[in-house]
């Protein structure tokens, strides 16, 4: 293998590692808060995929808008999930559990919806983006992953400055070392959760909408959340930058392997490194080990 | 009091309608010749049965008006199948044993007649499909050593182009037609249909001296090709063969595009509408096989009389319930009976069956249609056209 292969592979995994990365961010961000592994995310970047294909295909066929109302409609199904299915649970103060087997169900019922109503078409958003390569030298640079990675890298920037500057983003962290704690202060804790919830959900439409964009739309588009789980987990659960890190490493590395040795054999490997390198690093690449507070 | 009325009226109507098919009127003795089918009436796949449904409908139609087979009228006893191997061969039981019927028209797809052939081949009454698996036709198949396909499954018939004779078809046309000597293909290896087009198609590139330069794999669920598509592009092939299912095709051209790769697509049926939908201009230059194409001037009688009969087009598998009833119909008159038996060897020894598809000649060997010819279209202008109308391998 010379070196504009290798390099051109590394290009083609870091732009889906982009998605990843925009996954695990939002996967992780519900993680921090309320210690629960959200896959109702999953749920939330199938039913953006759609609602972008339906705003570009019946309301307007422009890009920033309809990309940003689904990133909107997003955040706002993440705050109903959160409403309907979480908030009761732990307003009666159930185990975690509940919750992690309540987002479960979201996320297949969403599948099982459009696989039902939606699953036996195919949906493509219109082409946005016409001529649909970068030519640098020897090296191909897709337009529209390039555009998945810029989008991918601009948002979580916004999310980091948030999260670190404004008043809210500091209740959210605060409500992600002890949620207890801030309420006691007189934050309102429901309200915490719910922009963070609406964040994270800003993230998944984001990344159902560049999914979509990017492949013809189906009720297992967000499967891919696995991907982002596994950043996620070997980022450190719920840190952003680690997240990223983990995403485009991912990305590369999948990218990598395929070519070298196949589909099939890939995900052996993969999985079966991450397990090792949990077992040396626990924490993950940029977590804390934090206990969690009975 | 109310419940106690609708019962009796759900009754009234179970009983109205069981005497309503007893009153029909029995031409002979024997009462009518039972022609059994099991299709997808429900499920994913339910257009395509449906589909076959109607055209097997009008062609019994036509044959009872035109005096039915042996002066007696053909029914047609129909079962859905659901898309599920087990409904599959409860239908085909109970067509079998209780129904009795000459033969059967099996569901177009090939896991439900991988389900049903065994079964065919104990209760002994002859099964028709489209099933383009051989293992339904030959169970001993083994795509490695696809010359020595084992005997046939002496109660199952095929009537297109099995996987490997598709994969011969585009392959041969690629190689005859378009000069091309080098290849590489793309496919998903989770999926049967997909695994047996591309070793067909690597067996038969290989039987006429040519290269194959890669096979790569993905897994079913992957959207993302670009790992492969890298590699293929380093190796500079002249055609890439690419036969998943149309979403993933779709994807796999628009990948091949972003990085700039020149090789011309070669497809599999996949690749009819839909497909230029969803692929779009990037499916551009493509050639891949069909069974027909539905500018063929010679099948235009029977968009008429379809379109007279249902009041909608006939689509591709409407074609396929007219001809494999069509098939199953020509037997029976050639047995002189109804008899499962007699109507098995009649099958087995049809030749020259001229079907609105093809003319059909059944392999006695291996229950496949010998040198049927296929459609060979391609894309252009982000639209489908028809390169050649018939085309048959110049070496099968």
């Amino acid at each position: 293998m010379n070196w504009n292969i290798l390099l051109q592979q590394i290009v083609n995994g870091i732009s889906l590692g982009g998605v990843y990365a925009l996954m695990a961010v939002g996967f992780g961000l519900i993680f921090n808060v309320l210690k629960f592994s959200n896959f109702s995310h999953g749920g939330v970047v199938t039913l953006t995929a759609y609602i972008g294909f339906f705003l570009t295909k019946y309301l307007v066929a422009n890009f920033i808008v309809t990309f940003l109302a689904t990133a909107i409609l997003g955040g706002l199904a993440a705050v109903v999930i959160e409403r309907l299915v979480f908030r009761p649970i732990r307003r009666k103060g159930y185990p975690i559990s509940m919750l992690i087997v309540n987002s479960i169900t979201v996320a297949m019922l969403v599948q099982q919806f459009f696989a039902v109503t939606l699953g036996s078409d195919y949906y493509t958003y219109p082409i946005f983006i016409k001529e649909t390569a970068l030519h640098l030298g020897d090296l191909t640079v897709s337009k529209i992953y390039l555009l998945m990675l810029s989008i991918s890298a601009v948002v979580l920037g916004a999310l980091s400055y948030v999260l670190r500057k404004t008043k809210i983003g500091i209740a959210i962290r605060a409500a992600s070392s002890d949620i207890s704690t801030p309420s006691l202060m007189g934050v309102n804790v429901d309200f915490v959760i719910s922009v963070a919830f609406f964040f994270s959900g800003v993230l998944g439409g984001i990344t159902g909408y560049l999914l979509g964009m990017t492949f013809t739309v189906d009720p297992f588009v967000g499967s891919m959340i696995l991907k982002g789980i596994i950043a996620s987990i070997l980022g450190g659960m719920g840190s952003i930058l680690g997240g990223v890190i983990a995403g485009l490493l991912l990305g590369a590395a999948e990218s990598l392997l395929i070519a070298e040795i196949g589909a099939a054999l890939t995900p052996i490997v993969i999985y079966g490194a991450i397990i090792l390198l949990l077992l040396i690093r626990p924490q993950g690449i940029a977590g804390r080990i934090t206990e969690v507070k009975a | 009091m109310k419940r106690t009325v609708l019962l009796l009226l759900a009754l009234a109507l179970i009983l109205g309608s069981v005497s309503l098919i007893s009153a029909t009127p029995q031409v002979e003795e024997g009462g009518p010749i039972k022609v059994g089918m099991y299709a997808d009436l429900s499920a994913g796949t339910a257009q395509w049965g449906t589909d076959a449904e109607k055209g097997a409908r009008l062609r019994i139609k036509e044959v009872n008006e035109a005096g039915g087979i042996m002066g007696r009228q053909v029914e047609l006893v129909l079962y859905d199948c659901k898309l599920s191997p087990t409904e599959a061969v409860k239908a085909y039981t109970r067509l079998a044993q209780q129904d009795k019927v000459a033969a059967v028209y099996g569901s177009l797809i090939s896991n439900t007649a991988l389900a049903v052939s065994p079964a065919a081949a104990q209760t002994k009454v002859p099964v028709v499909s489209r099933a383009m698996d051989e293992r339904a036709t030959t169970p001993g198949f083994n795509p490695d050593d696809p010359e020595n396909p084992g005997p046939a499954n002496p109660y199952f018939f095929l009537l297109q182009p099995s996987a490997f004779q598709q994969a011969a078809v585009i392959a041969g046309y690629a190689i005859d037609e378009l000069g091309m000597n080098t290849f590489a293909m793309l496919y998903d290896k989770g999926n049967a249909y997909a695994e047996y087009l591309a070793k067909g198609f690597a067996h038969y590139v290989s039987k006429r001296g040519k290269k194959m330069l890669g096979s790569f794999e993905f897994q079913s669920g992957d959207m993302d090709y670009k790992a492969q598509l890298t590699k293929i592009r380093e190796l500079k092939v002249d055609g890439l063969f690419i036969p998943n299912y149309v979403a993933q095709n779709a994807n796999a051209v628009k990948q091949s595009r972003e990085l700039g790769l020149t090789a011309t697509f070669l497809g599999n049926n996949s690749w009819y509408k839909p497909m230029d939908e969803v692929a779009g201009p990037a499916a551009d230059g493509a050639y891949f096989p069909n069974n027909m194409t539905f500018d063929d001037p010679s099948t235009q009688w029977f968009f008429d009389s379809y379109e007279a009969e249902w009041g909608e087009e006939p689509r591709l598998h409407s074609f396929s319930g007219y001809d494999d009833v069509g098939f199953i119909l020509e037997a029976i008159k050639a047995a002189k009976s109804t008899d499962p038996e007699k109507v098995r060897d009649a099958m087995e020894g049809t030749r020259k069956f001229e079907g609105i598809i093809g003319t059909i000649n059944i392999d006695p060997a291996t229950h496949r249609p010998v040198g049927l010819p296929m459609a060979v279209l391609r894309f252009d202008g982000a639209q489908i056209k028809t390169a050649e109308l018939k085309y048959v391998p110049k070496s099968p």
